[in-house]
């Protein structure tokens, strides 16, 4: 084998190990307030209000993941604005995952050996927050007009920022989050469906790109019920 | 590595339907069991079964898949196609509530989700783990159920009914039984319930099956899933 010099070498396997996981770094340009007119508050009251308190759902899943994909059925128990219980299985039943996100903490009580728990804490239990988290009308920035959309901000730059465009027609069509400067998750909404019970359309057709662990998940919204029964065990929201 | 019992729970529902057929669903999963037979009357049975199955070449059926979630409140239905054909040609075919397709041919498998109106093969993650299971599956689909013999324990009650109980204590933890409901005439298995040490379950039952007929291999095509 031939000797490598220390400096391609270490190249060569930085490169590598970037390819290997498929990550990949977008800088965040800066937004700067407009000014917001009645659409636009209108706009941000629907989109704070896009679900309900409490909700179910039942997603279809396709998880992308170091070039191999992994497809089953998630179902998700919401209480906002960030409390969740999620478990999914495989085609045929087999359990996959299982885990909990609260105020104070995240619990993964199942995972496959092949995703680390970090993958699943700082992804995919973020992405479920950044998706149907209860965002805080107070820090909303309207940062971007145009004759069809508008785009809201809610953080800061410095810290964590997640921005959310508004199509005047078809309502939520994407989103990103920033961290340090740098775009860690962008995300594709379509498919607008009403379901019974829930004043307003909610996409059901969901694309999410991690930026940050190199992942992409395709998430169907299978069922979508707006309330959770009398029954419901309180335990699976609590800790 | 595969876990033992999610590999078990998709072997034996492949297996039912590799097998199977009819019978409406029931409100409850694996009532309590009739009289259990003894070793002489498991061993007749098992050959009885082996023999019978023995001239079933194709099999097409319909699928209606019932997963109960007690503590999600949830009970999802999922409905479908599943095409067998001897030697080793699966295929599981889900239309709702969301459309997907596994295909097993010569140790192979392929995986597909339609999207955008249209079929996408994945780059499906767990596809040697499937082949493995898929492997093993066309010989237990003829009744050759003591190869699990070591793994669970297992009984055969009147009826037929095959209950099969976790021997290892970890997979007990999550899995209480699988019970199979089997025609006492064609032993083609009507119903899979697998019965989870939560409450869950998961109930498969098999109807519309038509036997014996041509299934053309495009069926099968692990490139293309022509419908």
């Amino acid at each position: 084998m031939k000797n490598l010099a220390p400096m391609p070498f270490l190249l060569l396997t930085t490169a590598l190990l970037t390819l290997a996981s498929c990550t990949t770094t977008v800088d965040y340009a800066p937004r700067y307030p407009v000014v917001a007119e009645n659409t636009s508050t209108k706009l941000l009251g629907n989109f704070i209000e896009l679900y309900p308190r409490e909700f179910k759902a039942v997603h279809r899943i396709v998880f992308a993941i170091r070039s191999r994909e992994f497809d089953f059925t998630g179902y998700f128990l919401m209480r906002r604005p960030e409390t969740y219980h999620a478990a999914a299985y495989a085609e045929a039943g087999a359990p996959v995952f299982e885990f909990q996100n609260l105020p104070t903490k995240s619990m993964v009580f199942k995972k496959p050996d092949i995703f680390s728990e970090q993958e699943i804490i700082e992804g995919v239990m973020q992405d479920l927050l950044h998706l149907y988290r209860k965002q805080d009308k107070q820090i909303a920035v309207l940062v971007d007009k145009t004759p069809n959309e508008r785009t809201f901000t809610f953080g800061t730059p410095e810290t964590v920022i997640n921005e959310f465009t508004i199509d005047l027609q078809k309502g939520l069509v994407r989103s990103l989050t920033a961290m340090e400067g740098k775009v860690i998750r962008t995300v594709e909404y379509s498919e607008p469906k009403a379901f019974p019970k829930w004043r307003t359309k909610i996409p059901t057709r969901i694309k999410v790109k991690n930026l940050a662990f190199g992942y992409e998940l395709a998430i169907d919204v299978v069922e979508f019920h707006p309330e959770l029964p009398s029954t419901f065990d309180q335990m699976m929201l609590q800790p | 590595m595969a876990k033992p019992m999610p590999q078990f729970i998709l072997m034996m529902l492949m297996i039912a339907a590799a097998s199977g057929v009819s019978r409406p669903l029931h409100a409850k999963p694996a009532a309590a069991a009739p009289e259990a037979l003894n070793d002489q009357e498991k061993r007749i049975f098992l050959t009885q079964m082996r023999n019978t199955l023995a001239s079933v070449h194709t099999v097409k059926m319909t699928i209606t898949q019932r997963r109960v979630l007690k503590q999600f409140m949830d009970e999802l239905k999922a409905t479908g196609v599943f095409y067998f054909k001897l030697p080793d040609k699966l295929r599981w075919e889900t239309s709702t509530p969301y459309k997907s397709i596994i295909i097993y041919n010569d140790k192979k498998v392929g995986k597909f989700n339609f999207e955008d109106g249209k079929w996408r093969k994945l780059e499906f993650g767990a596809a040697d783990f499937v082949s493995e299971i898929m492997s093993n599956i066309i010989g237990w689909s003829r009744g050759q159920f003591e190869d699990t013999e070591e793994i669970y324990g297992m009984q055969v009650f009147k009826g037929y009914k095959v209950i099969l109980t976790p021997k290892d204590k970890g997979i007990a933890k999550i899995l209480n039984t699988i019970t199979l409901d089997i025609d006492e005439t064609t032993f083609h298995v009507r119903k899979v319930t697998m019965q989870e040490a939560k409450g869950d379950f998961v109930e498969i039952s098999f109807s519309a099956a038509v036997e014996n007929q041509p299934l053309p291999d495009q069926l099968f095509d692990l490139k293309s899933p022509t419908s």
